[in-house]
């Protein structure tokens, strides 16, 4: 079965670093599997969810759904991806919350209006249908966070990158997205620091240490 | 005078609120038009009227109309005093009426216009655009210099706070002084965080808005800005000036 995503000997160096960010990570996620990358600060969780969506060079091959990434393939990578990045607000691009989650579908083909009609379920599930005619500023940190993740999660992609996602979520909101993650059919890579999280949502952690994965 | 723009709902509540905000971004700029327009010879009273009726049109309420006059001001009365002070220097017979009234119109403008945007919301901006023919591109493009606008605001502000709370009790010239060390770096970084989000999410394709039918009452609304447009023109081909 093809896997989700699979790194084979990944290496990422940032400019002007001696040492790697992330140093020879072999790692594959099959198709519907969660897994959660756990380690501490500075680890190289986020850069390597980072090379996963083609954001940064590597060393190193990396494919998702079976297809490779290089330079021509990127676009039709991303299609299958949702990315939650760390900061939630930088990934919000428009003025009403409804427009931006209904964007993922639109940048991928969907019609308008079937759009904002996935868009709607989607944030009813995660518990903030209430916000759909909302400015994202004008939202707390928390609710910001639900609104990218609606934007990952509403086209169902078959791979799911997620950047801290528990962060600043209150347990209601919590429990509503453990729950929504365990429904969800893709596979998943979730950085996180969050050990409770992780064990509710994942079925494998793989932990990383100064760039290279342990054990 | 952002701040209407990216309120939810919008901070005005009046009649011009019930048309489409194609007609209202419109109506304010014909009203603006009309304004440039209007006989000096009606004087600063006839340049009170038009902002004062506009502005009542729109709802706005009143502490944000007198935020909106605040900030006309800012902008005006030291163009004003200079001119005055200028004019007074070479010549004792000086008149200032042209002063007064080009600082009239421009005060009125500027109430017109800030009026006019808070009756929209950024999202009612981007329809706004689109129904007035704009590119789909462009809309976009300018929805989201405001809407980035609004993140780095913010991003400013927690600085602000940030360099305030960690300065203890040091001096408000000492925050303004370490700012811009802090707000470049920060800002560039956010930047590249923008940028990539925009990647991983295919910004680069077009945006379909929603696309609002224009009623009769849109029509209406419009005609009645062009037909005071038409008036002041008429007064000044009747010799008013």
């Amino acid at each position: 079965m093809t896997p989700a995503l699979a790194f084979e000997n990944v290496t990422v160096w940032y400019e002007g670093s001696d040492t790697p960010a992330v140093q020879g990570v072999t790692l594959s996620i099959g198709d519907g599997e969660r897994v959660a990358l756990l380690g501490n600060n500075g680890s190289g969780k986020t850069t390597l969810l980072h090379a996963a969506a083609g954001l940064i060079p590597f060393e190193g091959r990396i494919s998702v759904c079976g297809i490779d990434a290089d330079r021509s393939t990127w676009r039709e990578i991303r299609e299958r991806i949702g990315f939650l990045f760390a900061t939630p607000e930088d990934q919000i691009l428009f003025p009403r919350v409804i427009d931006d989650v209904a964007f993922s579908l639109v940048s991928r083909g969907v019609a308008r209006g079937e759009a904002i009609r996935r868009s709607e379920e989607m944030l009813a599930e995660l518990g903030i249908g209430h916000l759909a005619d909302h400015a994202p500023f004008r939202l707390s940190h928390g609710q910001r966070l639900r609104v990218a993740l609606a934007g990952a999660l509403v086209s169902r992609p078959p791979l799911l990158l997620l950047d801290e996602p528990s962060a600043s979520l209150d347990p209601p909101g919590k429990e509503h997205l453990i729950g929504l993650l365990t429904r969800s059919r893709g596979g998943m890579l979730i950085a996180t620091h969050d050990r409770e999280f992780a064990a509710l949502t994942c079925g494998r952690h793989v932990a990383l240490r100064d760039g290279t994965i342990e054990g | 005078m952002l701040q209407p723009l990216f309120a939810r709902p919008a901070v005005a509540s009046g009649p011009l609120l019930h048309l489409h905000p194609a007609a209202r971004l419109l109506c304010g700029a014909l009203v603006f038009l009309a304004i440039l327009v209007t006989p000096a010879a009606l004087g600063l009273p006839g340049l009170v009227l038009l902002p004062v009726v506009f502005l009542f049109m729109t709802g706005i309420p009143r502490r944000q109309a007198v935020r909106l006059l605040l900030s006309a001001l800012f902008f005006y009365l030291p163009f004003l005093v200079i001119t005055i002070a200028a004019e007074a220097a070479g010549n004792q017979s000086a008149s200032y009426s042209g002063d007064l009234l080009v600082a009239g119109r421009g005060i009125a403008g500027v109430l017109v216009i800030g009026g006019a945007l808070s009756t929209l919301t950024l999202a009612d901006l981007h329809v706004a655009l689109v129904g007035l023919r704009f590119s789909s591109w462009m809309a976009l493009l300018a929805v989201h210099i405001f809407h980035q606008t609004e993140a780095l605001t913010g991003e400013t502000r927690r600085i602000v706070q940030a360099i305030t709370v960690r300065n203890g009790g040091g001096s408000t010239l000492r925050v303004l002084r370490s700012l811009p060390l802090v707000w470049l770096p920060r800002v560039l970084f956010k930047a590249d965080r923008v940028s990539m989000a925009m990647d991983v999410r295919g910004y680069d394709h077009a945006w379909v808005t929603e696309v609002r039918p224009w009623r009769r009452v849109d029509y209406l609304g419009v005609a009645a800005a062009l037909g005071l447009v038409a008036a002041t023109i008429l007064l000044r081909i009747a010799g008013i000036r």
